[in-house]
């Protein structure tokens, strides 16, 4: 044996994985070898130092920090797990969330220009009928079909004209008083006026009219 | 007040009991009926508490813990160097053993089971600290090397006046130690300081036997290296 061999093989001998005819070889080796006879003692001697290294003492709170956190756990085991996946019970939201921007978007796409003039702030509160509309929207019974129309949905409506209705009412000064409007005479009819003519229908404390459409006179 | 007057403290007559029969009689033979368990747990062997921890008892899996918390903190520590990192990960080992315990295949010895996931979870904490590519690169280059430099021993005799013997011996085994390869390391701390067997260690860290010895053989010959003038 040489020392190359001795080398190579040492964790074998050191191990007992060796035959004992190998392990004389080894042996006879060492007893002709000084460099090799002084690497297994420095081994054996450090491996005895190695196993005196002092144990990490764990911190004082690290048994009951432990304890809590395998409490947790069969806590958290414990626990019925739903069985709606979490995105079949994201999915109403989702969809719910996608109408409304399909409403969104959908209602001022299908109107025109028209729509845009008569949303901006009017020129004159006594002047309604600068407040164009479309002539769709004239009656209440045109509403509906009207503003499906131009505003691409009942939905859009609904949301809209009692929006701005209440914007109108509440931006009203104290004591103003919305003129008449005969829609048969002007042949429009404005949310923008103010709520409806004052003929006594019943109001909010806004001064918005509680009447979805205006009476005739 | 049938059964007597209240005297000795702690002791409320009980009506009906047939005598004297006390509360603390009462909880003194529960005392004895947890500690006669306790002791009957404690004797268990692992997998026998793990059986008892699956049918529903959680004593048994705390047991379980306590028995080696000490052992794989040992373990991790050595081959993360930092000990307040290495109790979370001891914790996350358990945690881990106690979620899956269903899995656990009891032909296997449990603490190898146990130290395989506290040895993947160390792995992982140190390639986490290498992120830097820099220091990436100096690592599998230095890993590279320990596995194909020629095995060397230059008769290193003891050098009493050497720089090192002003440090303490210990000092500088517990450094030596820690410097290793991180795939030399814990070879070497599994089978020099846990006393694993090539099977287990083979087991552990998911290499097969010829590597373990081989990499072992490598540890140990750096390590010797290092502490030779050190030992007279």
């Amino acid at each position: 044996m040489d020392c190359t061999e001795y080398l190579d093989r040492y964790s074998e001998y050191d191990d007992s994985l060796v035959s004992a005819d190998e392990a004389e070889r080894f042996r006879a080796h060492m007893a002709v070898c000084d460099a090799c006879a002084r690497y297994d003692r420095v081994l054996r001697k450090g491996r005895m130092l190695a196993r005196q290294l002092p144990v990490p003492e764990p911190s004082r709170d690290f048994v009951p920090q432990l304890h809590m956190r395998l409490w947790s756990e069969r806590t958290r085991a414990a626990r019925p797990t739903s069985r709606i996946p979490v995105a079949a019970a994201a999915l109403p939201a989702v969809t719910i969330v996608a109408a409304l921007a399909a409403i969104l978007v959908m209602a001022p796409a299908s109107t025109g220009r028209t729509d845009t003039a008569t949303l901006s702030t009017p020129t004159s509160l006594s002047t309604p009928t600068s407040l164009s509309y479309p002539a769709s929207l004239a009656t209440p019974s045109a509403h509906a079909g009207g503003m499906s129309s131009a505003r691409g949905g009942e939905g859009a409506r609904a949301l809209s004209l009692p929006v701005v209705r209440l914007a109108a009412g509440v931006a009203r000064p104290v004591g103003w008083t919305a003129p008449r409007v005969d829609p048969a005479a002007s042949g429009s009819y404005s949310p923008l006026t103010m709520g409806p003519p004052a003929y006594g229908g019943a109001k909010s404390r806004l001064g918005v009219s509680l009447s979805t459409y205006p009476s005739p006179d | 007040m049938g059964g007597g007057a209240v005297g000795v403290a702690g002791q409320i007559p009980v009506e009906g009991s047939g005598g004297r029969g006390t509360m603390a009689h009462a909880l003194r033979i529960q005392k004895t009926e947890v500690r006669s368990r306790s002791q009957e747990l404690a004797d268990m062997s692992d997998p026998e508490l793990a059986a008892a921890s699956l049918a529903g008892e959680t004593r048994a899996f705390t047991v379980l813990a306590d028995r080696y918390h000490a052992r794989l903190l040992n373990f991790i520590h050595r081959m993360i160097g930092d000990r307040e990192r290495a109790e979370d990960l001891v914790q996350e080992t358990f945690v881990r053993v106690h979620r899956h315990l269903h899995r656990y295949d009891q032909n296997r010895k449990f603490s190898t089971w146990a130290y395989t996931i506290a040895g993947n979870l160390a792995k992982n904490e140190l390639r986490n600290r290498s992120r830097n590519p820099l220091v990436l690169f100096q690592t599998i280059k230095k890993n590279w090397d320990a596995d194909h430099r020629p095995l060397e021993w230059e008769d290193n005799r003891y050098r009493p006046d050497d720089l090192y013997r002003k440090r303490d011996l210990k000092d500088r085994v517990d450094e030596v130690v820690a410097q290793l390869p991180e795939h030399h390391r814990v070879v070497f701390v599994l089978r020099e300081l846990e006393g694993k067997s090539y099977e287990e260690i083979a087991d552990i860290t998911g290499v097969n036997l010829g590597t373990v010895k081989s990499r072992l053989n490598r540890a140990r010959n750096a390590f010797a290296e290092q502490i030779a003038p050190l030992i007279n």
